[in-house]
């Protein structure tokens, strides 16, 4: 009977290596392969730029920014300082107050000296009704304040598309800062292909950064820790899930942070789910399946080099919150579009960039915990190579840091940032704690995330935010 | 043993990861300092150059062979080209003699760059040939055959430098015959790049314009268009051509919307009329053609403009409306002269038009204050 039980424990215990074997091999090959792919592709950027490969002239499409805002008091006249000082000729700003309950619009009228217009707006995609509109004219650049009623982020972002002029909008966060040069940046992949359709910029956290009229004038690691192990994800992550996936059309994910949509397919599409905690990654999705059903030759480009500075949360509980949410919306994503789940007709989005969000990101906390309980069940049955399980552990942690590494060395050159002796020894001292501690309190954070989450509807899952190093 | 080879695997990745952040840290550091060296020696090269046509003497014998060599690499033709451009602001007319002197060495560049798999390189050797060429003030027939050969290449940056270099050369014909190639091949080349990038040229606007209506009808409607839009910008002497597309209703839309657009601009006696009845009649025309009337009728003050411009704001197109109560608060209509609209039944109509005046109201206001 126990030689039995024993027996059975073993072919289940050796399923579930090869599962994991598997499963680690083609994580690793992933990271690997997005690593190098976007490493080169960083370093090919910028060759370009060396080479006078750019365009210089001052070819314009207009563009309407969209900056949600709810309950940003503290962030949100910084942020459309930095927006006035963009280097770009035609934009306009439109300020959408989601119902806030603090001075949001108050701080925005008095500080651009705004007047009340009766702004009607062109309903093309439902949301909540406006309570009043505010503009002004700066530096020639049109900025309009809508205060609505509460609706989420996505309600407030389509009352921004319902309201803008212009044949592009993009979406920025109300903490976020855009480097000078980042709309030329972002706008230049849609003169060098007319497929495109949508454009992801790059977004790097801005704690450690001072930044002045949009120019990024000195850089540090930031002080807090977590932080700084944020920025070292944030590289890694931005050269998986973007450029290597980029490189076949495959982005699911444009950050809500920074990101261009061509206005007119969008509203066809229907605009942003406000069902959806994760409406930036839910509109793309959306995007694929739209122009794929409609026959529409698309192209969902990332633009390297167009930058968005964004606030990464300081404290565990902030990062947790903000994490789950991500979570939520990442479940909610795939499982309104589980159609593209191994369907041919959707190519590589299905097979590879559905596949890897499916399983190395949305299941990736469970399996992990699986893991975890295989490897106890082992060792109490004393199956377990200890030693050796130590030494695989270390290895896999030395490959996960050093990729790390690569992606942030990588980012910083190609920006030219320039990097401290002391930052480089912090950056090679914390990618360790990211891969292993961060990491696991992240899984952790991930795994119970779903429980409950419908009562989370609507939900802004605000940060505390701070004031932005702008002069 | 098969998960010991994955270890292997993993240390043996990481350990080339290591190499390459190593390896490009140095190369980038190397590479600077190396620049920093070459540009001191093609500093002095071009000095002693410079030097020998001062004294009428022949190009050194060593000279045009060590060009030949050294500029076949990207790094020192791009430092070449600094240096060149730097010494050009004080010795200009040395700097184009050196040029004629080198033209062996540069001409020679051709066949290594054309055969570069690399299309970054490739496009800054173009780049590199606006640069000589605006220096010198030349563009030899070759060169521009090397120009026209890379608005084949499949790369953006490769055909926009060669534009670039082609409008520097001030020649119309060359342009005519870049768009020519364009046009009959189906290159896809942003039009915006195109209009825009025609505005750099260097030659005479006119006798590009004149050359560019003498071909007119050869392109297809998208080519036709990036012209008229050209012409827009830079002319208001090409109505009675304007005027002929706009009125020709077997045109594409897409050039009499263009045309609409250059009356804008410029207003017209001739043009008006059209303008008056495009706006004020919808029909079975597609909705721009009001839309765009509209926008252009701010150009054209009178009474028939506001009469049309107030039958426009009751249009069922948002577009119409829209633009028909922004020429309206452009032309300072006062307040009493749209009670009508204003007090009238039609909501859509009065919402458009207040949110403009309220708009035109404030920038009176904030410019009062100033």
């Amino acid at each position: 009977m126990t030689d039995t039980i024993m027996k059975t424990a073993d072919i289940i215990l050796k399923i579930i290596n090869i599962f994991f074997v598997a499963y680690l091999v083609g994580y690793s090959t992933f990271l690997f392969l997005s690593v190098s792919v976007g490493s080169s592709e960083l370093f090919k950027k910028k060759q370009q730029y060396r080479m006078m490969s750019a365009i210089k002239n001052d070819y314009y499409i207009p563009i309407s920014i969209i900056v949600p805002a709810y309950n940003e008091e503290v962030t949100v006249t910084d942020t459309v300082k930095s927006l006035l000082a963009l280097d770009y000729k035609v934009y306009e700003i439109i300020v959408v107050d989601d119902g806030s309950v603090d001075d949001t619009s108050k701080v925005m009228i008095e500080q651009f000296q705004m007047e009340p217009v009766r702004m009607p707006i062109r309903r093309q995609i439902r949301c909540q009704q406006e309570e009043f509109v505010y503009e002004a004219k700066i530096q020639n650049v049109h900025v309009s304040l809508i205060r609505k009623k509460n609706g989420g982020k996505s309600d407030a972002l389509n009352m921004g598309i319902n309201a803008s002029r212009y044949p592009y909008f993009i979406c920025i966060d109300a903490d976020s800062v855009l480097q000078h040069d980042s709309l030329k940046k972002i706008a230049l992949p849609l003169l060098e292909n007319e497929n495109v359709v949508a454009v992801g910029g790059s977004v790097r956290p801005s704690n450690g950064a001072t930044i002045e009229n949009g120019h990024v004038i000195s850089y540090r690691l930031p002080k807090n820790l977590l932080a700084s192990m944020q920025t070292l994800e944030y590289d890694r992550s931005f050269l998986a899930s973007r450029i290597l996936l980029d490189k076949f059309n495959g982005a699911l994910i444009i950050s809500g942070a920074f990101g261009l949509f061509q206005k007119q397919l969008v509203i066809e599409a229907g605009g942003y789910d406000p069902s959806t905690m994760g409406e930036d990654m839910e509109l793309v999705v959306k995007l694929h399946e739209y122009c794929t059903a409609n026959d529409i030759p698309y192209l969902i480009k990332y633009a390297t080099d167009a930058i968005c500075w964004s606030q990464a949360p300081e404290s565990m509980r902030d990062l947790m919150k903000q994490r789950k949410r991500w979570h939520i919306g990442l479940f909610q994503s795939l499982w309104m579009h589980r159609h593209l789940a191994a369907n041919p007709k959707y190519g590589p989005v299905s097979f590879v960039s559905y596949t890897y969000f499916l399983f190395y990101e949305l299941l990736s906390p469970y399996i992990e915990v699986f893991g975890v309980f295989s490897v106890i069940l082992a060792y109490l049955l004393d199956m377990l190579n200890v030693r050796f399980a130590m030494f695989f552990l270390g290895i896999y942690a030395v490959f996960g840091a050093v990729m790390s590494l690569t992606s942030f060395f990588a980012r910083t050159q190609t920006l030219d940032l320039k990097l401290s002796f002391g930052d480089v020894l912090k950056a090679i001292g914390l990618c360790f704690f990211e891969v292993t501690i961060l990491r696991s309190i992240l899984a952790y954070t991930r795994f119970f995330a779903l429980f409950g989450y419908r009562s989370k509807k609507r939900s802004w899952g605000k940060v505390k935010r701070k004031k932005i190093d702008i002069r | 043993m098969g998960v010991e080879i994955l270890v292997y695997i993993y240390l043996a990745v990481c350990l080339a990861m290591i190499f390459f952040n190593i390896g490009t840290i140095i190369f980038a550091r190397q590479r600077d300092r190396a620049n920093e060296k070459r540009s001191i020696q093609y500093e002095s090269l071009i000095r002693e150059e410079v030097k020998r046509i001062g004294r009428g003497e022949p190009t050194g014998q060593k000279t045009v062979p060590y060009l030949e060599r050294k500029l076949r690499h990207p790094e020192h033709l791009l430092v070449f080209i600094h240096v060149m451009t730097q010494e050009y602001t004080q010795f200009p007319d040395e700097i184009r003699t050196c040029l004629e002197r080198f033209s062996e060495a540069l001409d020679s560049l051709s066949p290594h760059y054309e055969r570069q798999s690399d299309p970054i390189r490739y496009a800054f050797f173009l780049y590199s040939i606006k640069a000589f060429c605006q220096m010198s003030g030349v563009m030899p027939p070759q060169v521009a055959e090397i120009l026209l050969r890379a608005l084949r290449v499949p790369y953006t940056y490769c055909r926009e430098n060669a534009l670039q270099a082609i409008y520097g050369s001030g020649q119309p014909e060359l342009v005519i015959r870049a768009l020519e190639v364009i046009d009959s091949e189906h290159i896809a080349h942003n039009k915006k790049l195109l209009s825009d990038g025609l505005l750099s040229f260097r030659g005479s606007k006119d006798l590009l314009m004149d050359r560019l209506w003498d071909v007119f009808e050869s392109f297809d409607v998208g080519m036709q268009t990036v012209i008229l839009d050209y012409i827009r910008f830079c002319s208001p002497s090409h109505r009675d051509r304007l005027l002929d597309i706009l009125t020709d209703e077997t045109r594409s839309p897409e050039l009499r919307f263009s045309s609409i657009r250059y009356f804008a601009k410029y207003p017209d006696e001739a043009a008006y009329p059209v303008l008056l009845e495009m706006a004020g009649n919808l029909g079975n025309r597609r909705w721009e053609f009001p839309a765009i009337a509209c926008t252009a009728l701010a150009s054209y003050p009178g009474e028939k403009t506001v009469e049309t411009l107030k039958r426009a704001l009751h249009v069922a197109n948002w577009y119409v409306r829209y633009n028909a109560a922004e020429s309206l608060a452009r032309l300072g209509v006062g307040y009493m002269d749209l009670i009508e609209v204003i007090d009238g039944n039609d909501r859509y109509a009065r919402e458009i038009l207040q949110f403009q005046l309220d708009m035109q109201y404030n920038q009176r206001k904030k410019a009062a204050a100033q």
